[in-house]
């Protein structure tokens, strides 16, 4: 992503020209939508979540301070944006306990399958490991990328993914050790 | 679980393509963002004397209050009979020195300054 044309078009949309933003929302749409996706996995919502965030981008853009990348600045926004909407009213999902009940019993055959119920598991842990886990696999596992975006610490970016983790790791152990032993085949 | 395991799950994501008409929603709700009227800011300038005041007595009555610990039910109960016999005794000389036509005259005043701006609002 061009960092010069981002900034090039913030000037022009913060001196007037609303028109200039298209570019900024062509340009970030899909990350935008993907990460929301991530935090409910409802594509129509995801869309819904990606143009309040585009709108409080839009509201905030005089704050964005040049000493940082728009991308950083955007993603935090973003993510905050998500975080605060989803807090509000949280995304269709079951307990941990019954999905691994409802994961057991998933066609073994059907890789896919587990994969995604896997992936629904994140969304029902507790919301600060699960954002944790959302943005460090969404920034492609790099944590000060993921710690930018979410305002805190490296640290604190670490103990939770690492509590996220073991909690997965505990309430999935079936579906990763059939999982494993399909890879070896 | 090894965190290998998660990471390979995790990191493999289908790409979520956004609809056709998803940037031009979002410009239509960014242009009615930039037409609307930049909203109204509270007067902090006229209402900061009503502040202040509210503030002030506000301070005033608790510091008055004997209300606090190991204060008992029955002083507070006193303090605040003490403040009712005050307000029966400021009406009861309002009464007697004829405050009620005071404010009579006072409401009719307004009345009439009332109605004679409506009159000559309505000419206007």
């Amino acid at each position: 992503m061009g960092a010069r044309e981002d900034r090039e078009d913030v000037e022009t949309v913060l001196g007037g020209d609303v028109s200039a933003f298209e570019r900024l929302v062509l340009r970030w749409q899909t990350p935008l939508i993907n990460l929301a996706y991530r935090f409910c996995r409802d594509r129509g919502r995801s869309e819904d979540l990606a143009q309040e965030a585009f709108l409080r981008i839009y509201r905030g853009l005089h704050t964005w301070r040049r000493d940082a990348p728009f991308s950083t600045w955007l993603f935090a926004v973003a993510a905050n944006c998500y975080r605060s909407e989803l807090r509000r009213i949280p995304p269709m999902t079951e307990t941990l306990d019954l999905l691994v009940i409802a994961g057991s019993d998933a066609d073994p055959s059907l890789t896919s399958d587990r994969h995604e119920a896997i992936r629904q598991a994140v969304l029902a842990l507790p919301a600060r490991y699960r954002e944790a886990i959302v943005l460090f696999y969404f920034h492609e596992m790099d944590i000060s990328a993921a710690a930018r975006s979410l305002s805190l610490p490296e640290g604190t970016l670490k103990s939770r993914l690492s509590r996220g983790r073991k909690i997965l790791g505990r309430k999935l152990p079936l579906f990763l050790s059939e999982l494993r032993l399909k890879e070896v085949q | 679980m090894r965190p290998h395991e998660l990471d390979y799950i995790l990191s493999k994501e289908k790409e979520v393509v956004p609809s056709t008409k998803f940037a031009a929603s979002v410009m239509d709700a960014i242009r009615s963002e930039a037409a609307a009227p930049p909203p109204i800011s509270f007067p902090w300038v006229r209402a900061l004397p009503g502040l202040i005041t509210g503030a002030g007595a506000l301070v005033w009555i608790v510091v008055q209050s004997p209300a606090g610990p190991g204060v008992s039910r029955a002083t507070t109960a006193a303090f605040f009979q003490s403040w009712l016999d005050r307000l029966a005794a400021i009406v009861q000389s309002a009464e007697s020195t004829g405050i009620g036509w005071v404010l009579l005259s006072l409401l009719l005043t307004f009345a009439c300054w009332e109605l004679t701006l409506r009159a000559v609002g309505k000419r206007s």
